[in-house]
């Protein structure tokens, strides 16, 4: 995979396998909490401690949360659309026809994008930690390769996310992208 | 002759009760990236980069950080721009 900025301040990947291409896909699945109690408990966290949860309570479910939903959705919608226009890559000339067995992907996301998908990836992120349990200890460790079962599959997948989450960051605070 | 006395006809009595300031508070969150919880900070509360990062750091090693007293009606502001940010804030009375 390869990422450069053009000059309209878009960060371009390309060259992403079939397997980064479907974790791109799934962002805005994974993002929506669904009817999943750990993950809509995490992405809709209460306001308060209970203590003095019961006085905020009541107007914040009517007047913040539909606002956050509204808000949550937008995002996954403006990253659908960009993922909806992500690409097949170009066959490379400097490789005979017989290597390029494997396709491989290209996507743009805009700057004014930016806000949208570092959102919509911290959804996903934490809605997965949420549904399946992710720990801190497994978060914390190297990604395991190959990887063996669905636990595997899905802490590489939220890993994934947070380098993407970095990149984009990286280029909002005008900082050196580490790694690219 | 002594004048007379004046009729009280309503008494009244004022108090002031100054409002208790309410804080903000983020909590440790394992899966919020920490660069993305001091941009998060940098841009709600405009707190300058250093400052922002010892409040995450804060978050990180001893599990939450006060980051913001006052007003109960804005400090229900501060964590509604946090909740969008998906970060861990919750609105506590000060003691």
């Amino acid at each position: 995979m390869r990422m450069r900025d053009d000059q309209t301040g878009s960060l371009s990947l390309s060259g992403l396998p079939p397997f980064l291409a479907q974790l791109l896909r799934e962002i805005p699945v994974m993002a929506d909490p669904g009817e999943d109690p750990a993950a809509l408990e995490r992405i809709f966290s209460p306001p308060a401690m209970p203590a003095t949860l019961p006085e905020i309570a009541e107007d914040w479910s009517e007047f913040v949360r539909p606002g956050l939903v509204e808000w949550f959705q937008s995002t996954r919608d403006i990253v659908a659309l960009d993922l909806a226009r992500m690409k097949e890559d170009e066959p490379s000339p400097e490789l005979p026809l017989g290597d390029q067995t494997e396709p491989t992907y290209r996507l743009s996301i805009g700057a004014r994008h930016f806000d949208a998908w570092l959102n919509a990836l911290n959804q996903a992120r934490l809605a997965l930690a949420a549904r399946f349990g992710l720990t801190e200890t497994e978060m914390n460790r190297s990604p395991r390769q190959p990887l063996l079962d669905e636990r595997d599959h899905r802490i590489f997948q939220v890993d994934f996310y947070g380098y993407l989450q970095e990149m984009i960051l990286a280029r909002m605070m005008g900082d050196d992208p580490a790694g690219v | 002759m002594p004048p007379a006395a004046p009729e009280i006809l309503e008494e009244t009595r004022t108090t002031v009760a100054l409002d208790v300031p309410w804080s903000v508070v983020v909590h440790n969150d394992p899966i919020n990236l920490m660069s993305y919880v001091t941009m998060v900070f940098q841009r709600v509360f405009q707190f300058p980069r250093e400052k922002a990062e010892k409040h995450m750091r804060e978050v990180h090693e001893l599990g939450r950080s006060t980051v913001w007293s006052g007003a109960k009606e804005k400090a229900e502001h501060y964590v509604q721009q946090l909740h969008s940010h998906l970060l861990l804030a919750t609105m506590e009375q000060v003691e």
